[in-house]
């Protein structure tokens, strides 16, 4: 009864959504904290299009930049109880990423293939920059694996 | 995380066999039938309870709801497709589309979403909520489900 059929649909790959980012506003902050506040014109942008995100599991798109503050703190002094107390490690992740990752659809112009946007999320920004060197702190630091392995998705982990 | 990758991981991934499992045979023919989706996307609306982690119980949705929350919570989920186009894991339009066309016969009033990261053995989706679900569907009069594994 069961059919299999031949037709796949392949990823298209895994090259970045081409999206340009904002120019530095404020030099004087942590560049990841400057470059997610410089995005949020573009995430309200898309949230007037669209009607949707999936920013607010843990904090509103308001903390955003206070939460990439945090990661910052973390990765330069190597503690991890200030995230912790935000929330759930890997939720703080994901409304950040998603942030970005909404944003970066609106900067664009054309509907990303899978997985492109995260590319960009983790290899062209410096927050995603930043959530590998947190998850390498972590790990390293020995902090409880759920805290870290959900940090950032499994092919960025190295 | 690349479905190729997803894929080459689960390929020889064991999966449980069942000695009599549920399987039924269309009675009329897809023209006339009645569908809803069944997807594994936790989605739910804003004024429905969030999914919590191994959370197996179900959330109905109705055909005609906006603003719709993708609870997934896996980093390895690319959720871009959703902000792009719900139809990527709720294909509402699509199937009012064919309703319209008459492929299908109609498009259920009520909806179904479960979260897809499970154990192994699913027992509460098994001996429970899935037969609630079932039960859902069935008093709107449903047919055919379509599945969106997520």
């Amino acid at each position: 009864v069961l059919e299999d059929f031949p037709d796949k649909i392949d990823d298209a790959g895994v090259d970045p959504i081409a999206c340009p980012l904002p120019p530095r506003f404020e030099p004087s902050l942590p560049e990841a904290v400057d470059e997610a506040m410089a995005l949020r014109p573009a995430y309200d942008r898309q949230l007037r299009r669209s009607g949707r995100t999936v920013v607010g599991k843990v904090s509103g798109v308001d903390q955003v930049p206070e939460a990439v503050a945090v990661f910052v703190r973390l990765v330069e002094s190597g503690s991890w109880q200030e995230l912790t107390e935000l929330g759930n490690p890997r939720l703080v992740a994901q409304d950040i990423r998603g942030y970005y990752e909404e944003a970066a659809m609106e900067l664009s112009d054309h509907t990303p293939a899978a997985h492109a946007a995260e590319a960009w999320f983790y290899r062209q920004t410096a927050t995603g920059r930043l959530m590998l060197d947190a998850l390498k702190v972590m790990k390293d630091g020995g902090a409880p694996p759920p805290d870290w392995s959900f940090l950032v998705p499994r092919n960025f982990q190295s | 995380v690349p479905d190729s990758d997803i894929r080459l991981a689960n390929a020889n991934q064991p999966v449980p066999e069942f000695e009599s499992p549920a399987f039924n045979r269309l009675r009329k023919p897809v023209s006339e039938c009645r569908v809803a989706i069944v997807t594994t996307a936790a989605l739910h609306s804003s004024d429905q309870p969030k999914f919590l982690g191994g959370d197996q119980s179900f959330r109905e949705l109705l055909a005609s709801a906006d603003g719709l929350v993708l609870g997934h919570i896996s980093p390895n989920f690319d959720r871009s497709g959703f902000i792009s186009d719900p139809n990527v894991v709720f294909p509402i339009d699509r199937l009012n589309e064919m309703a319209v066309e008459r492929t299908i016969g109609s498009v259920a009033s009520t909806h179904i979403s479960f979260l897809g990261a499970q154990d192994e053995t699913m027992t509460s989706i098994r001996l429970d909520s899935g037969p609630a679900a079932a039960k859902v569907l069935l008093s709107d009069a449903v047919d055919v489900v379509l599945l969106t594994p997520v």
